[in-house]
């Protein structure tokens, strides 16, 4: 039986979006963002929030180099007072000098570098639900827009953050999380330009929320957990795989209650659900293998270049002991 | 006072337990039975008892309420007649020992007290505790205590030698003269038993007062005379007692014996009681005439009985808590030092009774605070194993100890011990470097014995012990397996699982340059580790445990605190947990008993 536990330890550390220099200049810039909309905006006042990978812990770092940050922002009116679009506009407009893109479900704010998307923050427009402390309505729509695609949609954007708090331990909650990440970085391996054809991290995310099994071995004598990521991933994909017949469907467990794979057609579904096949394959292969140098090119294989090739560490070999008698 | 002591004599005739009862004067206390029994107080009365009117006394001592009160039937006709009553007629309701008392209601005291009594002289009256005469035969045999058994009180007849032991000032009952020399001598003055002039006057000693004697155990429990003599027996009813309850093949044993017995002798008689275990007690043929007292034609003789003190091991283990079926046993001990120290004399007194101790050091006056032999003598480099072998012998007679100076390692490769010949083998160096290298010696051979690793931490904040009981070779579960990393853990290094200590932790001192480091250890952390090995010892030895097993005791935290130390997750434990789980002991890894 091999672990690799440190080595997905290391991964972790390294494609996990975390408190660090990235989010930082995240931070930065939304907060300049939000900072000029409460400047300029026409439009009542609001309250901002973070929802997302970002408020939900399990972001990983891009690829393609394009971070992003999702902001809810929750005016103090209500949604017969305004048109979902036009509240957006005025968003947008609040926005000048910057690259801004309204789009279906969000207000874009673009920083590119050389014609190359560097960051995005998404600016999600909300009212409050009246009777609700957690429901909000979320402007949908843009310009041009049909009318029946122009809505207040009734939501819960943190219904998410809040299941995964619940259902979780602490500890078995982080790895939740690290498993989440490995899951998301080879999303975005597998699916490098497909648009719509890639699960969405939300998806991904709630999928491991239905199927997740916290995996780990105990050492009554010492006292100590330890986790085994690996095996945790591989039952996740596991079961993801078993679920996907033909389609894979997750609901979030609030309003709209969708299905978060719905935007897939079936010929995408088809090509993710034969990527996660070969994924589970692998990762059972090799959770059998006991050898941790091949385990570790599969994993690179699959995980990427970031998954560190398997390293034989060498404890100190003389340590003081403790022990008298 | 008398006006409680009335109250209590009217309480007692509410109870129904006297009637008639009044408050002795105190004139009457100065009689022999007051006296005797410190009686301060009493009430007399009359209790109805099994259909008979009984005349009783209720006696207060003087301790009274916190010994129990005594109760004498005045019926010159019971003592003998029914059991637990005695001279005085004093009734043995209830032992003191162990008994708690509700001192601030003596009146209940006293009348519980009178309730048993009556119970207890109900029941003999009604004959049905006649068989306690035997019971408790050693209580009513007549007699002093004239001296002391040290020869194996077995099953069969034999002879036995009276010899007087000077120092002792009385008499030794022994098998030999070699056994009676060696007591004479004892180990403080064996070596001067090499100047001829010395053994030839120990001898002389021994032939003057050398006296021939048997031991007689008697087959079945004897059933009791009635009435049952009090005081002397008759040369009639102590051949009675030893004829009837012999087998036949006894009896032409003791037949061939009493032949060749013409002079003064002595009998030593082990008497089954009812209820499991026996008694041992003596009688004394003086003036032997024409035949021993005890042949099929006795022979007249002064009789006296007496009672005696047992000596020999086989008795004493017992009586110590000692367990059973362990004398038989071999240990091997590695280690001699704080807990080595109190874990050979802890094995010994639970009644193992082969001990072969190992250890290169000698003891030294800076150890003496938490070794359990303290100073060292007078004397250079003096052994840790040999003197401790040395006062394990002079403290347990019968107890085989033997000390080898020197390394567990090569005692071994040396031939001075042989494992395999052991039971059980204990290392408590202190020092994992040894304990594995020793594992790794023995865990994996097909005969091996039971292996056993106890070591403390510092500071106070735990000891533990571990161990690999016999088992088919390979068996999985060694001591290593506690140094191997879990194959899960992100951070393997070099460290006892079992550790209180957090890894990475220096905790040796010096307190005079290289070559005084030192472990800040108290004596009481090695006494406790010491008695946490000793119990999983003994569990082994019995068969208890089968299977690898870790046991640990942890301490408080303060010194370590206060040291800036850390503890380990396994320090968190619940104290059940380290004394009882036997989980994950096993490491899949394990290069000595794993598949590495």
């Amino acid at each position: 039986m091999t672990s690799l536990q440190s080595e997905f330890t290391r991964f972790n550390d390294v494609i996990r979006l975390g408190w660090d220099d990235e989010q930082a200049i995240l931070r930065e810039r939304r907060d300049a963002v939000i900072d000029q909309i409460r400047r300029r905006i026409d439009a009542p006042g609001f309250d901002v929030f973070n929802q997302g990978s970002y408020a939900l812990r399990t972001g990983v770092k891009p690829v393609d180099g394009d971070y992003d940050i999702d902001v809810g922002l929750c005016f103090r009116t209500t949604r017969e007072t305004w048109d979902p679009v036009e509240l957006k506009r005025r968003v947008c407009a609040a926005l000048s000098g910057y690259n801004v893109e309204i789009r279906r479900p969000c207000v874009t704010v673009q920083y590119q570098r050389r014609g190359e998307p560097l960051y995005h923050v998404d600016l999600n427009v909300y009212v409050p639900a009246p009777g609700s402390d957690t429901m909000l309505y979320l402007a949908v729509g843009k310009h041009g827009d049909a009318a029946s695609l122009k809505e207040w949609r009734y939501t819960d954007p943190l219904a998410l953050g809040v299941a995964i708090e619940q259902k979780f331990t602490p500890d078995d909650r982080e790895q939740f999380r690290r498993v989440v990440r490995y899951l998301k970085r080879w999303k975005d391996l597998s699916f490098p330009h497909e648009g719509t054809a890639a699960p969405t991290g939300i998806a991904l995310t709630a999928s491991a929320l239905q199927w997740f099994a916290a995996t780990m071995q105990r050492d009554a004598v010492a006292n100590r957990t330890h986790y085994r990521d690996l095996a945790a991933l591989a039952d996740l994909v596991a079961r993801m795989t078993a679920h996907a017949r033909p389609r894979l469907a997750v609901h979030l467990p609030v309003p709209p209650h969708d299905d978060l794979f719905r935007r897939m057609n079936d010929e995408q579904m088809q090509v993710f659900r034969d990527k996660l096949g070969r994924l589970a394959d692998a990762l059972r292969a090799a959770l059998a293998d006991a050898d941790d140098a091949s385990t570790s090119d599969t994993l690179r294989r699959l995980l990427g270049d970031d998954f560190p090739a398997a390293k034989h560490t060498s404890p100190r070999a003389i340590v003081s002991s403790g022990a008298a008698g | 006072m008398t006006q409680d002591l009335a109250r209590l004599a009217e309480h007692l005739c509410s109870a129904g337990l006297l009637t008639d009862a009044r408050v002795l004067p105190a004139d009457a206390l100065t009689a022999e039975w007051a006296q005797f029994h410190r009686i301060v107080q009493a009430i007399d009365g009359t209790a109805r008892v099994d259909g008979r009117d009984l005349a009783l006394c209720l006696g207060l001592p003087i301790e009274f309420p916190d010994c129990l009160p005594k109760v004498f039937v005045r019926d010159p006709e019971l003592p003998g007649r029914i059991p637990h009553v005695f001279p005085h007629g004093y009734v043995c309701y209830q032992e003191q020992e162990g008994v708690l008392l509700d001192r601030h209601r003596p009146v209940e005291v006293a009348r519980e007290a009178l309730a048993r009594a009556l119970e207890t002289l109900r029941r003999g009256l009604a004959g049905e505790n006649h068989a306690d005469f035997i019971e408790e035969l050693a209580l009513y045999w007549p007699g002093d205590t004239d001296g002391l058994t040290f020869f194996t009180a077995g099953d069969h007849i034999e002879e036995v030698f009276r010899v007087i032991l000077p120092f002792a000032m009385t008499h030794g009952f022994v098998r030999d003269r070699v056994q009676a020399r060696a007591l004479i001598l004892s180990d403080t003055l064996a070596p001067l038993a090499k100047i001829p002039k010395v053994a030839e006057a120990v001898d002389s000693a021994i032939e003057e007062s050398w006296c021939r004697g048997l031991y007689i155990p008697l087959r079945t429990v004897p059933q009791p005379l009635v009435p049952f003599p009090l005081g002397t027996w008759s040369p009639t009813q102590l051949a009675r007692l030893i004829r009837e309850n012999l087998s036949d093949e006894d009896r032409r044993t003791l037949d061939g014996f009493t032949r060749s017995i013409k002079r003064d002798t002595f009998v030593l008689l082990r008497v089954p009681r009812p209820r499991g275990d026996h008694h041992l007690v003596g009688i004394r043929y003086d003036n032997v005439r024409d035949a021993h007292p005890l042949a099929r034609t006795p022979g007249a003789a002064s009789i006296s009985q007496f009672r005696v003190e047992r000596r020999d091991p086989g008795y004493l283990l017992q009586r110590g808590g000692a367990a059973a079926g362990l004398r038989d046993r071999r240990v091997l001990l590695a280690g001699c030092g704080a807990i080595g120290g109190y874990l050979a004399l802890e094995l010994i007194r639970c009644g193992v009774g082969h001990l072969t101790l190992v250890d290169p050091d000698f003891l030294r006056p800076e150890n003496q605070h938490r070794h359990v032999l303290g100073a060292p003598p007078m004397m250079l480099l003096p052994s840790k194993a040999e003197l401790l072998a040395a006062e394990i012998q002079r403290r347990y007679p019968g107890v085989h100890a033997k000390g080898f100076t020197d390394t567990i390692d090569r005692a071994i490769a040396r031939g001075a011990v042989d494992p395999v010949s052991f039971d059980l083998v204990v290392s408590a160096t202190g020092d994992p470097n040894v304990d594995r290298s020793l594992n790794q010696r023995l865990h994996p051979r097909a005969r091996r014995p039971s292996l056993l690793f106890t070591w403390l931490e510092p500071l106070g904040i735990g000891g533990h012990a571990f161990t690999s009981p016999r088992s088919p070779a390979n068996a999985h579960g060694c001591l290593d397996c506690l140094f191997t990393p879990h194959a899960c853990d992100p951070a393997p290094a070099l460290a006892n699982r079992a550790a209180f200590a957090a890894p990475g932790q220096d905790f040796t001192r010096e307190l005079a340059g290289c070559g005084n480091a030192f472990t800040p250890y108290s004596s009481l952390d090695a006494l406790r580790t010491a008695e946490l090995a000793v119990r999983l010892a003994i569990e082994v030895l019995c068969g208890e445990v089968t299977g690898p097993a870790l046991r640990s005791w942890k301490g408080s935290r303060a010194a370590f605190d206060a040291a800036n130390y850390r503890t380990s997750d396994r320090y968190d434990l619940a104290v059940e947990d380290l004394e009882r789980l036997c989980i994950d002991l096993v490491a899949e890894r394990c290069p000595v008993c794993g598949n590495p």
